[in-house]
């Protein structure tokens, strides 16, 4: 399994529990959690933020563990702790940095822990070893060109539409009577000499108002139906 | 001239014009700013608001009518989609599907219809559109009654 991430958590409780080989020793216990993970990303090419696809409420699958107690004699020695440790640990076979790492953070957890003048403590190590896989998708946009994503009409349906432009009076000579009227962008009525710009739909405008209007929106502002 | 002045220019000559067409909304201009209106609408016949009369701002902006105008309620109402504490209004025409077509007055209209027909689905007061997504539509009749009379009754006298 190859691990890209290693996720420890420390967390403790302090006992009052007693050793009972002899009753007045306080007792030092660790358990030690070992549990393989994986994940599934997806992450946009160009873009640091991933998002996590699968459902991580899921059990996690065989979790390992072992609990054992660190003798009072060395508790009080950081060094022969964090050995000790690292030899409890070695039956996982961890990478020896991995398991050196950990048993040294474990240590001095608990050498703090001391510290405080508890009497005896409980510590959890649970430690996750993430297999991460990461799917990369290509964005919709070039993120380089630091564009937002528009949603008005593309430039090809803009390039079209800049045909469908006419004046009135040829429009009338056409016999055609849909247009007439007034724009309702600006509410002004169509003069003759306006320009004026029809959409597939045949809902007329002026040719300025409505290619303001295409620069943020995809839709005849009349009856909804898309440019394209 | 700036288009979403002249555009309002239009709109004022219209509302002038129209006045008297459409008793149930008073629309006003604000004397030194055209970027500022607001209205007074009848509560529709048949609900909880009628007899009420209720104060809308409008904030209009630059790039009116490409965008919204920006609509709240000045008078205090009990409805779903309303803000209880802002008179937002959750409306989707003066959202994601707003079109140049509507004029303030057909805003207005829109409100209107809006009182009328609440959307439970989408709250802003979520006291309000409980009640009717429960379906105890008489409580919320009667506490959006309340309110009416509270809040947009004409004092008389």
């Amino acid at each position: 399994m190859a691990v890209s991430r290693v996720d420890e958590t420390l967390t403790a409780v302090t006992t009052s529990l007693v050793d009972p080989n002899n009753d007045t020793e306080p007792m030092f216990l660790v358990q030690f959690l070992l549990e393989n993970k994986k994940e599934t990303w997806v992450r946009v090419r160009g873009r640091s933020v991933a998002m996590r696809m699968d459902d991580n409420r899921q059990t996690p699958a065989d979790p390992t563990s072992c609990i054992f107690q660190i003798p009072r004699q060395v508790i009080e020695h950081p060094d022969s702790c964090c050995l000790f440790i690292a030899h409890m640990i070695s039956s996982f076979n961890l990478c020896a940095s991995l398991s050196n790492e950990l048993a040294s953070n474990i240590a001095d957890f608990s050498d703090n822990l001391v510290r405080t003048g508890c009497f005896g403590f409980f510590v959890l190590a649970h430690v996750k070893m993430v297999e991460e896989t990461v799917h990369v998708v290509e964005p919709l946009f070039d993120p380089d060109q630091n564009v937002a994503v528009s949603t008005g009409a593309s430039k090809k349906v803009l390039k079209r539409l800049k045909k469908e432009t006419f004046c009135m009076n040829q429009e009338q000579s056409n016999g055609d009577s849909s247009s007439g009227g007034a724009c309702v962008v600006c509410l002004e009525d169509f003069s003759s000499s306006a320009k004026l710009t029809k959409l597939p739909c045949s809902h007329v405008f002026h040719k300025k108002c409505i290619f303001r209007w295409l620069r943020n929106s995809k839709s005849c502002p009349v009856c909804r139906t898309q440019v394209e | 001239m700036q288009a979403s002045r002249a555009r309002l220019l239009k709109e004022y000559k219209e509302v002038q014009r129209e006045k008297v067409a459409d008793p149930d909304i008073q629309l006003v201009c604000d004397d030194s700013n055209i970027f500022k209106w607001t209205a007074l609408v009848k509560g529709p016949s048949e609900t909880p608001f009628e007899g009420g009369v209720f104060q809308l701002a409008f904030s209009v902006p630059e790039q009116y009518p490409l965008q919204p105008p920006q609509v709240r309620f000045l008078t205090k109402i009990f409805h779903p989609n309303v803000h209880f504490k802002t008179g937002e209004i959750c409306l989707d025409i003066l959202k994601n599907a707003w079109s140049p077509a509507w004029t303030l007055q057909s805003v207005c209209r829109a409100i209107i219809a809006l009182m009328a027909h609440p959307e439970p689905d989408s709250p802003l007061n979520c006291d309000s559109g409980n009640l009717l997504r429960s379906g105890d539509v008489r409580g919320y009749q009667s506490m959006a009654r309340m309110y009416t009379r509270l809040a947009a009754s004409p004092k008389k006298g």
